[in-house]
């Protein structure tokens, strides 16, 4: 992974090392009598939205692991930059040690450059870094920020595939978001109005999704550069889902 | 030759899809429609952008999965702008689906994307070029792919005249996106065409109230 302070040359074409050596092990794993462990998945809903001033993301926070639940304060907005932040959704391991390494490489741009690092450019780094891994790391992930240029909300698949949106959901209580989000969506919201959407849509995932449930945790990015949120860590939303 | 892309063949995001693009007299319209589907289950998004600039005056649009054509465009813009600071020039339109071309064939064992790239330049004017699955690279004064384009060989085939003025060509693309979108479940949303000439590349959208109706709507 190419770090912003050295200038690493990338072998010319594409580099599928990784997905060779995890077909080998899967083949070695399934001969014996052992079995890989289930992954963690968060099974999850999350959502954000473009509003007037920044953007908001919501998350719940519910971690399953198969049909038990795991973790019933998980937290999955994970924190990138001052001014960019990341919710997850997929395999929990995957989605908190993909932020890290980000949030750690965009750290090192900024002492260098005295910059905020601007969201396209953690969107670019996560792509390229997961396109590499071809899907193995199961990432799918919300990322919101503001920098110089304005708001941005971009969905980032597992495969690498990227997308930038005024309003969004992930997880298996999307579709169930999703529509609330379609409902509400307008574009240019006052702050209260876009935690209020996110939150139903969040809320309509934690009610129809056997994944999701718990609380819903919010976080808010506006342009005036400062993240704003509950307690530090786990917070419940002041706004209730209007029905 | 396309062969029909499967959309549950594609993992993860696929862009199972009505792409295509048209010569006409004095520029091309390259169009596609704004459908991204995850297995053939559902759509992901009802809006994306599939065509995507490669450089100021050549366009291409992408069909198979989404990831992959991603990161093919992403490596064949970087390169055509390296290219450019070389020959102190615009690149030649075949020499950005050429690119293309290099991409998809020698990574095709782990790639799934096709493409079809169009665009203007001072050499040979306007031109249509289409890159498939495996890294065939052919050049042609029209053509369709993606999964929708199967319904709309016959239309496109009938219907295609050369040296169309733009405002003809503006209709028959729409017209054949419209058609194909109507009859492939994978595709849909709007459509977004690129109207590429020497003097400017004008993206217009078409959105879903205003496509044309045929007979059965």
């Amino acid at each position: 992974m190419a770090l912003s302070n050295f200038l690493e040359l990338p072998a010319s074409g594409f580099n599928f090392e990784n997905s060779a050596r995890n077909a080998v092990l899967e083949n070695v794993l399934g001969e014996g009598k052992t079995k890989t462990p289930k992954p963690m998945k968060t099974g999850t809903t999350i959502a954000g939205v473009v509003y007037k001033d920044g953007v908001v993301l919501g998350a719940d926070t519910r971690a399953t692991s198969s049909e038990v639940v795991a973790d019933k304060m998980c937290a999955k907005i994970h924190y990138i930059a001052p001014n960019i932040y990341c919710c997850g959704a997929g395999t929990a391991a995957d989605t908190e040690k993909t932020t890290d390494l980000l949030s750690s490489n965009l750290t090192i741009f900024s002492m260098n450059s005295s910059r905020n690092p601007r969201v396209i450019m953690a969107v670019s780094i996560l792509q390229d870094m997961l396109f590499r891994y071809h899907g193995q790391i199961g990432a799918f992930l919300i990322l919101g920020g503001v920098d110089c240029t304005g708001s941005h909300l971009y969905s980032v698949g597992p495969y690498g595939s990227v997308n930038e949106v005024p309003y969004l959901a992930m997880g298996s209580g999307d579709l169930a978001a999703m529509g609330i989000l379609e409902d509400g969506f307008k574009p240019s919201l006052e702050l209260e109005e876009a935690k209020t959407l996110v939150c139903s849509a969040i809320h309509a995932g934690i009610m129809s999704d056997l994944g999701s449930g718990s609380n819903v945790d919010l976080c808010v990015i506006t342009s005036l550069s400062l993240k704003t949120r509950g307690k530090e860590g786990i917070s419940t939303s002041q706004a209730q889902p209007q029905f | 030759e396309h062969p029909k892309m499967s959309a549950s063949q594609v993992k993860g995001v696929s862009t199972g899809t009505t792409i295509l693009a048209v010569r006409f007299r004095g520029g091309v319209v390259i169009g596609s429609d704004s459908r991204a589907s995850i297995g053939g289950e559902y759509v992901s998004s009802r809006v994306i952008n599939k065509l995507v600039q490669v450089h100021d005056r050549i366009f291409c649009c992408m069909a198979g999965s989404l990831a992959d054509a991603q990161a093919v465009t992403k490596m064949a813009k970087f390169q055509l702008s390296f290219l450019s600071i070389q020959m102190e020039s615009p690149p030649l339109v075949k020499a950005a689906a050429s690119v293309l071309k290099e991409l998809c064939y020698r990574n095709k064992d782990e790639l799934q994307a096709g493409f079809i790239t169009a665009g203007w330049d001072k050499k040979k004017g306007p031109q249509v070029y289409t890159v498939s699955l495996g890294g065939m690279l052919v050049s042609q004064p029209f053509t369709i792919a993606g999964s929708g384009s199967t319904f709309i060989y016959g239309y496109v085939d009938a219907k295609y005249k050369p040296d169309m003025s733009r405002e003809e060509c503006m209709q028959f693309a729409t017209n054949a996106l419209a058609l194909a979108m109507g009859r492939d479940n994978v595709s849909g949303g709007v459509i977004h065409l690129v109207v590429i000439t020497e003097d400017k590349a004008e993206h217009v959208i078409v959105p879903g109230n205003k496509l044309p109706k045929f007979h059965d709507e």
